[in-house]
């Protein structure tokens, strides 16, 4: 068997002379937040891949343990901000498990189409970002005019843009009204259009395909070992998707594939995000046309006091699975809880896959992880 | 043929530029326009008409900032770099003709002269990228030498085809000696490796390793601020208005065209090929640095040669 | 449901404890001694589990902190929990680093906050907190206004 990895050395005696220190350091366009990574490079090609972490580190799981469970909700936006409805879900869907409540079906619903807007948000700026590491600077500002009218949408029944705070315990606190309904299928109509689009300027294109089709295979003996989920497991060949495999919320009752590609690198990611605009699209519109009438938040005491015992919700954001592990001990503050957070498994695997890449294929792995530092460093 | 007198010589200098001055803010501004409107947006629409003087404002902005030098630059080479990038190109617009009359310097090498004096463009950059004593500058400039290296003899043979057709070194000759048929119909391979290659010296869209924002921070001119980049970024769109000069004259006949005087003509067909430049820039991503030196050795190369012999062998027949 | 996790366990020589996982959303839940891990980690790899997360809880009216080891597979819904009790004051647990590479950066982010010591790490460095930062925020006794 072998040993348990070792941190790469930085004493000058076993720095090779040929190999030079370059540090992606914390303010680098191409990092997609506040990430460090210590690159040993051999002119342009990297033996050794260090990611440093910790620099917006907030110790999220010590809050828990300080806030009410209601005082916890604004947190979750602030760990994914730009998927934050999922996150949201995550918490509120626990604490629901935990105590028992009833959610209305018509809450459910809504939750769901949010939820889908939100993870289609975050796919849009991804497909944006990405090209933007690789160089074409026009695809990000054709994903940001169809991103807001969706923030528009969101924000005419959440108030927000970024950082939502839409759910409660028990449901939702505003209801939707027929505007957003005719509003967001107008918007998936157009968001349908525009797709082809899309995928006529980057898709096709030789240099595109070039540079990321052969470029960070994660084979599926190594994703086994590093715990990746979401688009980036579903590039290598598992259609491992908790929407399907675990069903919350109303999920079980909508119809939509789960994208799945074999090859396992960038492209493959790639296109696995775009298939899943397109499912989340179908989600929207199937909730849409079939949304029940009725209550959206049942009725829940005011202070929560779960009962004492232990949760694990599992959730799928636009990035992977999201796991939180609730103890609680009665009180009406949490005993402990642990979020597992995709991009920390995603982001564990980039070291391996780095080494003896070209500095430009390695932002193009980072880019394609889809990774949001802030939720790695909670 | 006149001769360069001090009179004329000033003269010129004073026109060359006054040229390479409205030149580069005009294509400033029109890279911003049509990068907005490939944009789903409308660019700078401020300052003037349609924001047309936004150069003149950003300027005055970079003129006014203060001029800082890093204290672990190589002072000689950091303050060279922008000037050896950007002084060559006044002697090298000497020999183009804007017409049949007009032109400064009449050179019977007046090719020779050009192609020679925009190797110079990558000579400022290696100062750059070695002078910061910065790495990813360094990286930068390497990566532009190797660019250089890869594609300077696909150009040559380009354009050593077009000496063949025309019989002379000299422009003015060259222009003249389409009349009728441009090269660019006779030659269209030979042309479609030219315009390739001129994206690539220029340190182009899908070409601009050098630098490479996502990558390399801001490349080769990662510690230059305020003058000295604006004095880099001058090199670069004249070096464009250079080559896509030389790409009117060499392929697309010059001043040749019906009605409108030549200057007109020539100026149009010059900014029709950087408008080409400009919509690789705005459509496309990055190259990989190994897949362009793949294509430029691989590919390229035999390619042009390949042009060079089937001319040469028909010529001779 | 959670077949793979019976047939796992049959083969580590362990029995299969049910968990209600409407309530709780894990299938089987079991409590190891630190010896055992290493064996049954083996085996999970082999047949294909994924590593969701190692972490802790500190139980400070028992004196243990209790390692919390989260599997699952990409193909059947089988969510397994090991909980790995340790004494409080000298926290001990084997690394499993060596055999899920994705461990070291959860052990190196478990140690900083609960001052557990892996054995068999390679990589022991601080993750997420400063690299002199020599208390450990998840304990029961830290208290935050003390930070």
């Amino acid at each position: 068997m072998s040993p348990s990895p070792r941190p790469p050395s930085y004493t000058l005696e076993e720095l090779n002379e040929e190999t030079f220190i370059l540090n992606l350091g914390p303010q680098h366009p191409g990092t997609h937040g506040v990430l460090r990574v210590i690159l040993h490079m051999d002119g342009e090609y990297i033996t050794e891949a260090d990611p440093i972490l910790g620099y917006g580190h907030r110790m999220q799981e010590k809050i828990a343990e300080s806030v009410t469970y209601t005082q916890m909700l604004p947190y979750m936006a602030r760990m994914d901000y730009l998927g934050a409805l999922p996150y949201n879900l995550a918490w509120v869907c626990a604490v629901e498990k935990l105590c028992g409540f009833e959610v209305p079906r018509r809450a459910e619903y809504i939750r769901v189409i949010t939820s889908e807007l939100s993870r289609i948000s975050s796919h849009l700026l991804w497909y944006g970002a990405f090209l933007l590491d690789l160089g074409g600077f026009t695809p990000f500002l054709h994903a940001f005019a169809d991103r807001e009218k969706l923030l528009d949408l969101l924000e005419s029944v959440t108030g927000s843009r970024l950082t939502y705070c839409y759910y409660r315990f028990g449901g939702v606190p505003t209801d939707i009204d027929e505007d957003f309904l005719t509003n967001t299928l107008k918007f998936v109509e157009h968001l349908r259009k525009s797709l082809p689009a899309y995928h006529d300027l980057v898709t096709g294109n030789v240099i595109f395909e070039q540079r990321t089709r052969t470029v960070g295979v994660i084979l599926p003996f190594d994703a086994c070992r590093y715990g990746v989920t979401g688009p980036v497991a579903r590039a290598s060949g598992f259609a491992y998707d908790v929407r399907r495999q675990e069903p919350y919320s109303a999920y079980p009752d909508f119809d939509f594939a789960i994208p799945v590609e074999e090859a396992g690198g960038c492209l493959a990611r790639y296109l696995v995000r775009m298939r899943e605009i397109e499912e989340s699209l179908n989600i929207i519109e199937q909730a849409i046309h079939a949304l029940p009438e009725g209550p959206i938040r049942s009725k829940v005491k005011k202070v929560i006091k779960p009962p004492k015992g232990e949760v694990a919700m599992a959730v799928e954001t636009a990035r992977g699975e999201l796991v939180i592990h609730i103890v609680s001990d009665g009180g009406k503050i949490p005993y402990r809880v642990k979020f597992r957070v995709p991009s920390f498994s995603n982001l564990s695997i980039f070291a391996r896959l780095a080494r003896g890449q070209l500095l430009a294929d390695a932002l193009a792995i980072l880019g394609s992880l889809d990774l949001v530092i802030p939720e790695i460093d909670r | 043929m006149t001769e360069l007198t001090p009179l004329r010589i000033l003269l010129s200098i004073m026109g060359i530029m006054v040229t390479i001055s409205i030149n580069a803010m005009l294509l400033v501004w029109l890279e911003r326009k049509v990068a907005g409107h490939m944009q789903y947006r409308r660019g700078p629409m401020e300052v003037g008409f349609h924001g047309i003087l936004q150069t003149v404002a950003d300027g005055i902005k970079l003129l006014s900032k203060q001029l800082l030098i890093p204290d672990s630059v190589d002072r000689p080479l950091y303050i060279l770099a922008p000037i050896v990038s950007l002084v060559p190109i006044f002697v090298a617009i000497m020999p183009i003709p804007f017409s049949e009359n007009l032109q400064i310097w009449e050179l019977n090498i007046g090719l020779l002269l050009v192609i020679a004096l925009g190797l110079l463009n990558t000579l400022g950059i290696l100062l750059a990228g070695w002078g910061s004593n910065n790495k990813y500058a360094l990286l930068g400039g390497a990566r532009a030498v190797a660019q250089i290296l890869a594609y300077k003899i696909p150009l040559l043979l380009c354009v050593l085809t077009i000496i063949m057709l025309a019989g002379s070194f000299s422009l003015r000759d060259i222009a003249l000696a389409q009349e009728g048929l441009w090269y660019a119909v006779v030659q269209p391979l030979c042309f479609i490796i030219y315009i390739i290659t001129i994206t690539l010296e220029t340190n182009r869209s899908p070409f601009d390793f050098a630098e490479a924002e996502s990558e390399l921070v801001a490349g080769f001119h990662t510690e230059y601020s305020g003058m000295a980049f604006s004095l880099f970024f001058l090199a670069e769109y004249s070096y464009m208005f250079l080559a896509s000069a030389l790409a009117a004259i060499l392929f697309l006949g010059g001043w040749s065209g019906p009605l409108l005087p030549g200057p007109v003509w020539f100026l149009l067909k010059l900014y029709a090929i950087i408008f080409l430049m400009m919509w690789f820039r705005w459509t496309f991503p990055r190259v990989r640095i190994d897949q362009m030196l793949n294509f430029g050795w691989k590919i390229l190369l035999p390619l042009s040669l390949l042009n060079f012999l089937v001319t040469a062998g028909v010529l001779a027949l | 449901m959670a077949d793979r996790i019976r047939k796992v366990l049959k083969e580590a020589g362990l029995e299969f404890l049910p968990a209600d996982y409407d309530e709780t959303g894990i299938h089987c839940e079991l409590t190891l001694i630190p010896e055992a891990l290493l064996n049954l980690v083996e085996k999970l790899k082999i047949h294909g589990f994924f590593l969701e997360s190692v972490s802790a809880v500190d139980h400070i009216d028992k004196d243990i902190i209790e390692g919390r080891y989260l599997f699952n597979h990409y193909e059947e819904a089988a969510r397994l929990q090991l909980k790995i009790p340790t004494p409080r004051m000298a926290p001990v647990l084997p690394s499993i680093g060596a055999v899920f590479e994705g461990a070291v950066w959860h052990e190196r982010e478990t140690a900083e906050f609960f001052g557990i010591t892996f054995e068999g790490a390679g990589d022991t460095r601080h993750l997420l907190l400063p690299d002199d930062a020599d208390f450990h925020p998840l304990r029961k006794d830290f208290s935050l206004q003390q930070a």
